[in-house]
This record gives C-alpha cells, sequence and structure tokens, in this order.
C-alpha cells in the first residue's frame, strides 16, 4: 500500500472499515431485477462516480463522531449500503475521508471512493469498480448498532 | 415505400407497420432485413405529436418496449435538479433522444424491457441483466452512446461505440438474451408492472 498517494486511497484506513453508500428508492430507477430470475439488484447508476468520487460514508468517522445509521440514510427514500473498504481496493480503487462541509450534521463522516491518477475513471473500468461493489454491496437496517 | 404513410396515427406510440406479407429489403448497412426503411424518429415523436417517419414490419415493430420506454425517458428528463440529493441533473435532451432512437433501432417486439436510470450528469442508461449475461446502453450528456454486453458466462463480448456493425451486434444479442428470458421466465414483464 506504500505506493499509493494518500489523496486516492487513505492507507491508514483499514481494509476492515466499512463504506456506506446511500441509493435512492424513491423514484426507483436503482431498485432493479434479474429479468431471468426476478431476483432483486441494484442498478449501476445507483453507485455513481460524481467528478469528485463516488460519494460515501465510512464507519470509523461515524464511530468517532457518535453519529447514527439513521441519521446518515437520512429519511425512508434511501436505502443503505455497506462494502467493506478491503473491497473497494480489490476493485483498484480507493477511499478517502473527504468532510462536506455544506452539511453540518453528517458532512464529517463523508467519505469518497477516488481512483488513481482520475478520481472518476473511465467508463470501462468505472463499471467493473460500480459492478463490483454491487455485488459486494450489504443492506443495512439502520435501526441495527453502529 | 411507404405503405403506411396514409394510416399514420398521430400518437407517437403507434409507428406505422407493414404486414408481414410484404416484402422487406435488406439492409445495407447491417446485412439483416429488418428495416423496410430505416426508423428515424425524431423528438417531435418522443414529445407526443408525432413518431416522425418510422415504417417496420409489424412483425419487428418495437412497439411495446416503446411505450414503456418513453414515459419513463420523459420522468428521467423532467427530473427535478438534485434529485437524488447528491446535486443530480435531470437527463439532457440529447441524452432521451439518442437513448430513444437507440431503443428503436436494436429492439423489436421480442424484446425485453431495460431498466433505465439517469447518471446524475445528464445521461441515461439502459440495463439488462440475465444472470451473468448483462447488456448496456449508456448514452452521456451531449447523446455520445456506449455498448456493453457479457455473454451467459460473464465474458465481454461488445464494449464499443455505437455505428452500424456494433448496432447488429447488439440487436443480437438483444435477440438472444430476449428469447431466453421468454422461455425461462415468460412472465418477465410482471417485473415492469409499477
Amino acid at each position: 500500500m506504500e505506493s499509493i498517494p494518500p489523496e486516492w486511497n487513505d492507507p491508514n484506513i483499514s481494509d476492515e472499515d466499512w463504506i456506506y453508500r446511500r441509493v435512492l428508492n424513491r423514484p426507483d430507477f436503482f431498485t432493479q431485477s434479474d429479468v431471468l430470475t426476478g431476483e432483486p439488484r441494484i442498478g449501476r447508476n445507483a453507485f455513481k462516480f460524481d467528478s469528485d468520487g463516488m460519494s460515501v460514508y465510512r464507519h470509523g468517522l461515524i464511530v468517532e463522531h457518535r453519529l447514527t445509521l439513521a441519521q446518515i440514510r437520512r429519511n425512508s427514500g434511501y436505502f443503505l449500503y455497506k462494502v467493506a473498504v478491503g473491497t473497494v481496493r480489490k476493485l483498484s480503487a480507493g477511499v478517502v475521508d473527504d468532510p462536506d462541509t455544506d452539511d453540518p450534521v453528517i458532512g464529517i463522516a463523508h467519505a469518497s471512493v477516488r481512483c488513481e491518477l482520475v478520481i472518476k475513471p473511465p467508463p470501462a473500468q468505472r463499471r467493473v469498480i460500480q459492478e463490483g461493489l454491487i455485488a459486494a454491496a450489504q443492506l443495512v437496517l439502520v435501526n441495527e448498532p453502529v | 415505400m411507404l405503405h403506411g404513410a396514409s394510416s399514420r396515427r398521430s400518437d407517437a406510440l403507434h409507428p406505422t407497420v407493414i404486414p408481414d406479407d410484404v416484402d422487406c429489403p435488406e439492409d445495407a448497412s447491417s446485412g439483416v432485413g429488418y428495416w423496410l426503411v430505416r426508423t428515424s424518429p425524431n423528438y417531435s415523436g418522443l414529445l407526443g405529436s408525432g413518431y416522425g417517419s418510422g415504417v417496420r414490419r409489424a412483425k419487428d415493430s418495437p412497439y411495446e418496449l416503446v411505450r414503456y420506454a418513453q414515459p419513463r425517458l420523459h420522468a428521467l428528463r423532467n427530473l427535478r435538479s438534485n434529485w437524488d440529493g447528491e446535486g443530480g441533473e435531470a437527463a439532457t435532451t440529447d441524452a432521451i433522444i439518442a437513448m430513444d432512437e437507440i431503443l428503436k433501432k436494436v429492439a423489436d417486439r421480442r424484446t425485453v424491457f431495460p431498466y433505465l436510470s439517469p447518471d446524475g450528469e445528464g445521461g441515461v442508461l439502459a440495463e439488462w441483466h440475465a444472470k451473468e449475461q448483462k447488456i448496456e446502453i449508456e448514452v452521456d450528456a451531449v447523446g455520445e452512446a456506449n455498448f456493453y454486453a457479457t455473454d451467459q458466462a460473464g465474458k465481454t463480448v461488445l464494449e464499443d461505440g455505437v455505428n452500424p456493425t456494433t448496432e447488429w451486434k447488439l440487436r443480437r444479442l438483444l435477440l438472444d438474451l430476449s428469447a431466453r428470458v421468454d422461455r425461462e421466465n415468460p412472465t418477465w414483464r410482471d417485473l415492469f408492472a409499477r
């Protein structure tokens, strides 16, 4: 991990830490089904990259600042999914803390998933990361303890 | 040979169709004979005032998929700013037109519906997932499109921009996926009944 620049992948963040991604459930763009099996799945754009990376919240920061998962989810219009930081790294992406100063409540726990040099990767690489995260994502019940 | 011109309906969702017993010439650009006249839908069609000059054989009409997709594309174009709470933007008109045109080109009456979602930056994504088999049409905010597909083993079989060859490939892949889905999950339409 020594060779990874901290601006896209902070080596001080453990592989065992988690990131949380909020996914809109209304409208239901991202609540999809496998057309063969009918099993629910998450649409790829639910894990979209913005120009400064993919917006997530980091578990370690949530605990440190005594926030709750209900606060991170905001309201019932969202699902909350979690993925291990180690999974992000296996997909050749990284995690950095990225406080959202516009959000005085939970912005302190904000982090970003980024890629080396590009932050927002080109379409083919982006697809691999998004699909990998979707495959690993676990739905979080917001009333479970942090 | 615009057989249907005089009977063209004003409803955007009812393209003019040609009966099955009318000969259909080979399409020069793709090598397949599914076009009588290449459909050239326009944005007025998407808006509901007409379907453009689309003329297709009845058995190949993507009417059902178009009827499914157009209101959803409308909705993506009309999203409010910051619809996702993360600064998301509505799909652009260019993206919607491009997706609409591609769907009409590559789909027919057998095509399973796609899931359509915004990318938050003005683009639109159409996705089909059937276990390991995936097909995607990704259109960005300026209307530039890319195709991506895997086979049933998850191996990438198409990853390219739009041209007559890739359109033909995508059409074949969609046909294969749709035939498989229709065979193994004939009630697939229920997934979209919402």
